[in-house]
Order: C-alpha cells, then structure tokens, then sequence
C-alpha cells in the first residue's frame, strides 16, 4: 500500500476531494485490499467515536441546578484578584513616599543613597571594624 | 418545545426553568466532549456542571455569535485543559512523593461488546493521546465539528488541525484496532 494512497484515503475523511483526487482514491481502493480494509477500520473506529455520546442524565442537570442554588464562599484567589488595583496603589504611593523621604533627606536618589551608605567611607569601615 | 433564543433570553432575565431546560439540551454534548477529553474519572463530572455554571455567570457577555453548542463547548474545552494541566502538576507531585502512576488499562471488551462498555473503552483510549491531538480528535471525531470550525475554536491553523487529526486518527486506530 502506498503512503500517498494512505495520507489520501485519510484527508478524504475530513476534507471533500477534487474529482481527480476521488478518481485516484476509488482506482487505489479498487487495487488495494490493504487499503480497502484500512478504510473499513477507519470508518468503524470513527463510528464507534461518533457513537461515544452518554445517555442523558437527570442527576447531573439536578447537580448543575443545585451547584447555582448553593451560596458561593468567594476564594482567597478572587478576593486578591478583586483587592489587586488597591494594593498595586498603595505600593506605588508607599514607594512614591518612600523616594521622596530620601529625596528630601539625602539630596539624590543614587544607589549609595537609596542603601544609605552615600556618607560612609573606607575609614568609616575600618572604624566600625575597630570599634 | 421551545426554540434556544427565547430559552436563552428568559434565562438571562433569571428563568431557572429556562435555563435548567438549556442545561438539559446540551449535557450530553458537553459531558461527552469532557469524558474524551478526561476519560471517565469523577473530576470529568466536577469539569462538565462547572461548564454550565460558567456560562451561567457569563450569560449576559455570551452575544450569540457562535451556536450556544460551540459556546459550550469551548468553554468544556478550556475547563478540560486546565484539569490536565493541574493533573500533571499533581502527577509531579505524586512522583516525588513515590507514588506509581496508575497505568492505562483498555480491557477486552470485545466478547460483551455492551454500549458503556464501548465507551468506556473509547474514552480510556483517548486517554491515550497527546492532549493537543486528543482535542482535536474529540472536537471533529466525537463533537462532529469540521475542521475549519475546529481551527477557529482552538484558533490554530487549519492545516495544524488536518494533521493533528490524521496523526491522533492513526494512533487510535491503531490503539483501537483489536476491539474493531
């Protein structure tokens, strides 16, 4: 059986073929008992997938009708999600606040200044370490 | 019977009735699209009434431009990915806590070829693929979507979706070939 025979075969049962296609598809299944029997397995597995619906339930929509009836504790998830753009604001002014404070005290807004290490120096390291 | 426009519309305004009779039209179609997706484990339940319950809280943004079906179905869809998604971080935790996987199992079913028991098999089989292949196969192969509409509610090309389908298809096919 060829491969192109197969890929065809299989593409006809999802895609509608050109006329020339279905020619050369009807010619290999006619020449091809490989083939020919390939596509039997094929349609039955899909019949068999087609088939795969479950019986209707009545518990399951008495489950779904009695889930919406139930009162929905909201989610620590939800909670946070709901409460982000109050805590995203409160940290952007706490920084802003934060910035400002060494701004006003420190003159700059350098790394030195931020870690507030900007008026130490090597001696005062030394100093510290004698001490 | 009344038609799914007027069903959806009263449903919107608070109808239960409305809405349970909805409920009853489409859960076999969702409960089957989330057992393919699944197989038939007690968390496929929990997968499909959350289907519904969504759409219930989501119903005044649901505009009617796909069919209600499609609606839920992608909806199943999502919900069924991210179950296997956390399946798998829970199957990474089980590994380092030494617990084995359970193995995959498709008993022979062919001498009691009963209809649950096709299912049954049917689904345990799907277990088997990849999940990007197994969607497919559920949406075209169970769902009865096309595959353009398959691409378009999974948004992926179509010639993605063609292929998926015919690799998932031989893989089945050759999973399910002593049961056919």
């Amino acid at each position: 059986m060829k491969k192109e025979w197969l890929d065809l075969l299989i593409y006809s049962m999802d895609h509608p073929l050109t006329p020339e296609e279905q020619k050369i598809l009807d010619e290999a299944l006619s020449l091809s008992k490989a083939l020919k029997k390939e596509q039997e397995q094929l349609l039955a597995m899909r019949n068999l997938l087609s088939q795969n619906t479950p019986p209707a339930s009545p518990i399951f929509v008495e489950n779904v009708i009695a889930k919406l009836a139930r009162p929905q504790q909201p989610k620590l998830t939800t909670i946070i999600v709901d409460l982000y753009p109050q805590i995203a604001a409160a940290c952007v002014l706490f920084i802003a606040v934060a910035l400002s404070a060494i701004y006003v005290s420190e003159g700059s807004l350098t790394y030195d200044a931020l870690v507030g290490v900007n008026e130490l120096s090597f001696g005062d390291a030394n100093t510290l370490i004698d001490y | 019977m009344t038609a799914e426009p007027e069903l959806l519309k009263q449903a919107r305004t608070g109808d239960q009735l409305a809405f349970r009779k909805l409920v009853e039209q489409h859960e076999q179609q969702v409960r089957a699209t989330v057992l393919g997706m699944l197989g038939d484990c007690p968390e496929a339940m929990d997968v499909a009434q959350e289907v519904f319950i969504r759409f219930y809280k989501s119903m005044a943004q649901f505009k009617g431009d796909s069919s209600l079906g499609t609606y839920l179905t992608r909806i199943a869809i999502n919900l069924s990915l991210n179950e296997l998604k956390k399946r798998k971080r829970t199957t990474w935790l089980t590994f380092f806590k030494g617990n084995e996987e359970k193995e995959i199992q498709i008993e022979d079913t062919h001498s009691n070829p009963d209809r649950s028991d096709t299912r049954e098999m049917v689904n345990k089989a799907l277990q088997l693929l990849e999940p990007d292949f197994r969607t497919v196969v559920v949406l075209r192969m169970i769902d009865g979507y096309s595959v353009k509409e398959t691409a378009v509610m999974l948004n992926l090309p179509e010639g993605t979706v063609a292929s998926r389908l015919a690799r998932g298809q031989k893989k089945l096919k050759q999973i399910l070939e002593k049961w056919m």
